[in-house]
């Protein structure tokens, strides 16, 4: 089975909301799983199912953008159950708020969770970082969180968080963007820190992560966002196919690892 | 007289900090600053709730404290908000690229209009240094864009000297300067006249950021006092 492990969908709005917000003649942004399942189905070889979550939420301007997002896609669920798994999204930042929408959504079944801590400016191993991450090791859920270079969401300030949290896995997405070596060497000492293969500038990092940290840790993933453009899953797929990966090695990183992390959090895939 | 333009009050979620009004008066009557530019923490996205506590410091030391709200683009009622501020006796808007609104979107160039018709300056506000996803061609387009807007720029924006050199709108803030001198530096390709005195309180000092000026061999006191307050004063039209 293929797993893309990392897919954004949005609702469609209506056209006024959208021109009041943008430019003349800018293009309609998202992705919803209308749009999205031909999509995976086009993709050589085909995508079984995506873990999908919210974007415009990532740094939320009210609570009210969380739940809007995380409903459409428990909504997205029951329709497609078949073709995809979710994850709910939280903004560290709304305190509170923050704390009750991710117990609601964890509770009503999404018990993946993905946080982007560079949307609103909080460095990972903040106290707001740290508040979340105890609420999810509580509830028995997995986080699964943006990594880039800046401040906030390196792979050495997302592996100082984890750090504090060994008994609890979770995912540092597109393994590190252009500080893939830095998330290596994240992974090699923390045995609960996982990867995925989004945005990853150089291929024969996947390699590497298989030689040196194990060939358990790493999922394969897309960032897909848009309906052009964007970071698209046959190019996701391309990107790990290029490495001419032993059979064992591309079922693992294509679905196994996934499978195998989200039942260890009670998801099916 | 002394006028700091950096201040935070109210509530950081993100370090859990909370810093009230009384305190920064205590910390200004220890280190000999006159007034200070008050605004919420930007990390905070609950900004009608901390412009509440803003404006509560205002009222409660006149003399004191300048008022600034902030502001996220992304609110639907920005612009009604904006106008209640006015009314409510705030000086100017602070807002911050944590916000997600790209300097070249719709949503910030409604923000800056705004400010514009309501005679406020624009605090550009940024708690990064270098690494942040901040464009810098769609921030120096909206900055040569509206010329008669008076920005206070932060200088941890990258190259926040060069942009300041570039557009005459433009004031820095001096909280990220190491040292005096690196502030006296400033002042060759900006202008004395466009730097601002900024301690970015709680996390800075204010007594450090008048010590990292008098220690300064680099400027003269004429330079110093448009540093201290002249510059602001005009920029404020106070």
């Amino acid at each position: 089975m293929i797993i893309d492990a990392h897919v954004h969908l949005m609702e469609k709005k209506p056209d006024s909301a959208w021109v009041r917000t943008q430019w003349p003649g800018q293009t309609p942004f998202g992705l919803s799983a209308e749009e999205h399942i031909p999509k995976m189905d086009a993709c050589k070889p085909r995508i079984d199912k995506s873990l999908i979550f919210g974007l415009s939420s990532l740094a939320s301007d009210t609570p009210g953008r969380m739940v809007e997002e995380n409903n459409y896609v428990m909504d997205v669920l029951k329709k497609y159950p078949t073709r995809y798994i979710g994850a709910g999204v939280v903004d560290p930042s709304w305190g509170d708020h923050a704390i009750n929408e991710l117990h609601r959504f964890v509770e009503k079944g999404l018990r993946v969770v993905k946080i982007r801590f560079s949307s609103m400016h909080y460095h990972a191993n903040c106290k707001a970082g740290q508040r979340v991450f105890a609420e999810i090791e509580k509830l028995g859920a997995l986080p699964i969180c943006h990594s880039d270079w800046t401040h906030y969401s390196n792979p050495l300030m997302l592996g100082d968080l984890a750090r504090m949290f060994p008994n609890m896995k979770m995912v540092i997405q597109h393994f590190g963007e252009y500080l893939s070596l830095d998330a290596l060497s994240v992974c090699k000492n923390l045995d609960n820190v996982y990867v995925d293969t989004s945005a990853l500038v150089h291929p024969k990092n996947i390699v590497v992560f298989m030689d040196e940290v194990g060939e358990d840790r790493i999922l394969f993933a897309s960032d897909t966002l848009s309906v052009r453009g964007g970071l698209q899953p046959q190019d996701a797929l391309n990107r790990v196919l290029c490495l001419d990966l032993p059979k064992k090695r591309l079922d693992k990183v294509l679905g196994d690892n996934t499978i195998k992390l989200l039942k260890s959090v009670g998801v099916k895939a | 007289m002394k006028i700091d333009v950096h201040n935070h009050i109210g509530f950081d979620p993100a370090y859990e900090i909370k810093r009230t009004a009384d305190e920064l008066v205590k910390e200004m009557d220890e280190a000999g600053v006159d007034k200070c530019i008050v605004f919420p923490f930007t990390t905070n996205p609950d900004l009608v709730e901390q412009n509440k506590l803003v404006k509560a410091a205002m009222d409660r030391h006149p003399e004191r404290l300048i008022g600034f709200f902030l502001m996220n683009p992304r609110l639907p009622e920005m612009v009604d908000l904006m106008y209640g501020y006015k009314e409510q006796g705030f000086a100017g808007v602070v807002t911050d690229p944590r916000f997600g609104v790209d300097h070249g979107s719709k949503q910030f160039h409604e923000l800056v209009e705004c400010a514009l018709t309501l005679d406020m300056p624009v605090w550009l506000h940024s708690d990064d240094k270098d690494t942040m996803r901040v464009y810098i061609a769609p921030l120096e387009a909206m900055l040569g864009k509206y010329p008669q807007v008076r920005f206070i720029l932060s200088s941890m924006y990258y190259d926040s000297t060069g942009i300041a050199a570039k557009y005459k709108n433009v004031y820095l803030d001096t909280a990220t300067a190491m040292s005096g001198s690196m502030t006296a530096a400033v002042t060759q390709p900006v202008g004395t006249h466009r730097v601002l005195m900024g301690a970015n309180t709680p996390y800075g000092l204010l007594k450090r950021e008048i010590d990292k000026l008098e220690y300064a061999e680099e400027l003269t006191g004429f330079q110093r006092k448009l540093i201290y307050s002249e510059n602001l004063k005009r920029l404020l039209k106070i």
